[in-house]
């Protein structure tokens, strides 16, 4: 309460400096004061006035409508240094992606969730809602690491639950293929009409769709985790009637509103709605669209802008406005290809890196074990041991080893083969948790399948050329130098 | 979730098993409400969603607290504060009688959550006694906001599928699908009844039309004076009209003349009409201690 007391002084203060003798002041109050009667009009027509504490919006004072206290203002990431920090830079930035690119692929990733809300017949307020959530998860979380694409499907998905028009995930799949098919035609040069969308199906049901539904998901699940179930949005769509109402343009002025509308729209994939409150940004749609509309009318701004009734300052609005303006300046759509493979890239490099830090963990972990390992084998004293665990099982022994060595050392490859192969297993699986790909379980416990099979058989693979050496290992000894494994 | 002694199964959610269990470390008992994530259903169901997104923003007496969500791999468990039983059980304990002053306490602690509920923009559009919660102390608390939701000003359109038969008022029976507070009002107007007569519901309806004549067999059916654009309304169908064969001092005996003022206010046809939580807990009913 007492910030709110504390910015009404603020604002009055303001005001008090910004009146300048006027010729007619009396005339002027005189609108304020009727702006303001209507606005109370306005107001009453709701029932809203069960709330004596609350009086019709002013100076610093709480409006009315933003009586919604479900979390609006949690949206804002201007409030602490901590979010400040992360809507300068976002996360995605330390994985290597550029800035650019990251702004680009923010663009894409809203103009898929229009187009999809578009599709599914989903309200403007619910495209709306899931590109402010897909805005706010990326600024928690990395392009790289997480892939957009199921994050903007896991966005229509949720959004559609939000507002109450529920989608299942299978029309968000639909949709969201659709699109995909609709860009690569784009970008291929060709013309989006009736005759090149013909061959445009619905996808099958396959591995595909499972596993995309199941990335989906995840993704919802882990978009509310991350957002702390904090996904319902004031969006300033109602906002900006009701301040037209106020300003008296609605009726007169229709393309107006409309111009608001739209800039609102855009604005989406902007960051605006994460640096400003929807009744800032109402203002600000107005205030461009008043001026660039084709007939431009000037808004009352003497003794203060209009805006200023609204609880927004003049330096908001501009830098709104400015913002607008620079999304028009786009010459052509983001290249998702290219965007795809550069993610992609950055993606092996950093799973690249991070298989080399493990790679070299368990080296060191082995390069520890192995003195374990000598004791437990007495009976050699070769130099080479040491390092066997550590050399690749694929590598060649060209050494001609005697009978009794040559059965140590099978053994020891046997042995350190199983132990490669399990930490393999085991790294593989550590990086799939750490990308947090919940979602490929299935083709985890498929990969698991595979391997376990693969093990089994060269254990015992393993197991027969022992076997064999023991059977026919005279035979070796008499007839042939190669040792047995060279049939591999 | 292994903070938790889970301890005995209370019931079924409409989404999830309740159960009982105890904090560890703090002893507290708290309810864990658990939603299964199945991985080939519609992700998580849009009533947890709308249940988590509302009760960790409203924090009252008259309101079920929700203390924490746990995420897990494949479920989704909600912390509640524990309460004893629900309205429903407790008017079994009572052997159909019911005392005017716990009415009359349990009946203000309903419009206090309620109002406090609405002046946050939440509707609850469930209230039934098995969705009203009691403490041994005699608190009464809100909970299950599974079909709750956030609402602008003005109201949009939601869905009509809302609110158990029983206590769903006869705009909404009639499609309305443009609904305020008042949803709410009607079905404490309902419950109000019901409390007041240990447990007796007063509107059993069996479909809508049913409820729809019961209703109307105390109310008077409504006309276009009483209630303009009624027949706008999207599934709206004249009734006849009834002759009340029963007086309100016959249906409620137990409450005085303003606790039937009161019932009378919050059971209006007409959604407009229908007096709002702030304003009730005003009413007279509410005023006088010393009782009948």
């Amino acid at each position: 309460m007492t910030t709110i007391q504390e910015m009404r002084k603020l604002v009055e203060a303001k005001v008090q400096t910004m009146i300048r003798p006027n010729p007619k002041p009396k005339e002027q109050n005189g609108t304020v004061e009727t702006k303001k009667e209507e606005e109370e009009k306005f107001e009453s027509t709701y029932k809203q006035m069960e709330n004596p504490l609350i009086t019709p919006s002013s100076f610093g004072k709480r409006p009315l409508y933003s009586k919604v206290d479900i979390n609006c203002d949690k949206w804002l990431m201007t409030l602490d240094e901590e979010s400040r920090l992360k809507i300068d830079n976002p996360p995605s930035l330390a994985d290597g992606l550029s800035k650019e690119l990251e702004a680009e692929i923010r663009y894409l990733g809203c103009e898929l969730i229009q187009q999809g809300a578009i599709l599914l017949k989903l309200p403007q307020t619910a495209a709306a809602t899931g590109q402010i959530l897909f805005q706010r998860y990326f600024y928690q979380k990395s392009f790289v690491r997480y892939h957009f694409e199921h994050a903007v499907q896991a966005c229509l998905l949720l959004a559609s639950k939000i507002e109450e028009e529920p989608r299942r995930p299978r029309d968000v799949y639909n949709v969201f293929h659709r699109l995909e098919r609709l860009h690569r035609l784009q970008q291929s040069g060709h013309e989006i009409n009736k005759e090149t969308t013909r061959g445009l199906a619905p996808p099958k049901i396959d591995v595909n769709y499972i596993n995309t539904k199941q990335h989906m998901i995840n993704s919802e699940r882990r978009i509310l985790a991350t957002l702390g179930f904090v996904v319902h949005v004031k969006h300033p769509h109602r906002l900006i009637v009701a301040y037209g109402h106020t300003l008296g343009i609605n009726e007169s002025r229709p393309d107006i509103l409309q111009k608001a509308w739209n800039y609102m729209n855009d604005g989406l994939r902007t960051d605006i709605f994460m640096r400003y409150k929807p009744e800032t940004i109402a203002c600000a749609c107005i205030f461009l669209a008043a001026r660039t509309v084709e007939d431009p009318i000037a808004l009352p701004s003497t003794p203060f802008h209009w805006f200023e009734a609204f609880d927004t300052s003049d330096r908001d609005v501009e830098a709104i406005a400015h913002q607008l303006v620079a999304l028009y300046v786009r010459r052509r759509f983001p290249n998702w290809p290219r965007i795809k493979a550069e993610l992609d890239s950055l993606r092996s490099a950093k799973n690249a890196e991070k298989a080399a830090i493990k790679a070299k963990e368990v080296a060191e972990k082995l390069e520890k074990m192995a003195p374990g390992d000598e004791k437990t084998d007495p009976s050699s004293g070769n130099a080479s041991r040491k390092e066997s665990p550590v050399r690749k099982s694929g590598e060649k022994d060209r050494r001609i080893l005697g009978d009794r060595d040559k059965k140590d050392k099978d053994r020891r490859r046997k042995r350190s083969n199983e132990r490669d192969g399990k930490l393999d297993r085991r790294d593989r699986d550590r990086d799939r948790g750490d990308r947090g790909d919940r979602g490929d379980r299935n083709d985890r416990r498929k990969d698991d399948k595979k391997d376990r099979r693969k093990r089994s058989r060269s254990r015992s693979r393993d197991r027969k050329d022992k076997n064999r050496n023991r059977d026919v290992g005279k035979r070796y000894r008499r007839e042939s130098i190669s040792p047995p494994r060279s049939r591999r | 979730m292994h903070n938790y002694d889970k301890m005995e199964k209370i019931g079924e959610g409409t989404y999830g098993t309740v159960f009982k269990a105890r904090n560890k470390s703090s002893g507290e008992i708290v309810a864990l409400k658990r939603v299964r994530l199945d991985d080939d259903d519609e992700g998580v169901p849009s009533s947890a969603l709308r249940e988590i997104c509302i009760l960790r923003e409203l924090k009252h007496r008259n309101v079920v607290r929700l203390y924490d969500v746990v995420h897990s791999e494949n479920k989704l468990t909600l912390v509640f504060e524990f309460c004893d039983q629900d309205l429903k059980k407790f008017f079994d304990s009572l052997n159909g009688y019911m005392d005017a002053q716990t009415a009359r306490s349990l009946m203000l602690q309903l419009l206090r959550g309620l109002s406090f509920c609405h002046s946050h923009h939440v509707l609850h559009r469930d209230l039934k006694p098995q969705n009203l919660l009691i403490n041994t102390n005699g608190t009464l608390k809100l909970a299950d906001f599974g079909l709750a939701r956030a609402f602008g000003v003005p109201v949009r359109c939601f869905s009509a599928e809302v609110v158990t038969l029983w206590y769903r008022p006869p705009d909404v029976l009639f499609g309305a699908k443009l609904y305020n507070t008042s949803i709410d009002m009607w079905s404490a107007g309902c419950i109000f009844a019901e409390i007041s007569n240990a447990g007796r519901p007063l509107f059993p309806g069996a479909d809508v039309d049913d409820q729809l004549k019961r209703i109307f067999k105390q109310l008077g059916s409504p006309t276009e004076e009483s209630w303009p654009s009624i027949s706008q309304l999207p599934d709206y169908k004249p009734f006849p009209t009834y002759n009340p064969t029963l007086t309100w001092s016959q249906i409620v005996p137990n409450l005085n003349t303003r606790g039937r003022d009161l019932l009378q206010k919050l059971l209006v046809c007409n959604p407009a009409g229908r007096i709002d939580a702030d304003t009730a807990l005003r009413h007279a009913y509410f005023a006088d201690t010393s009782d009948v």
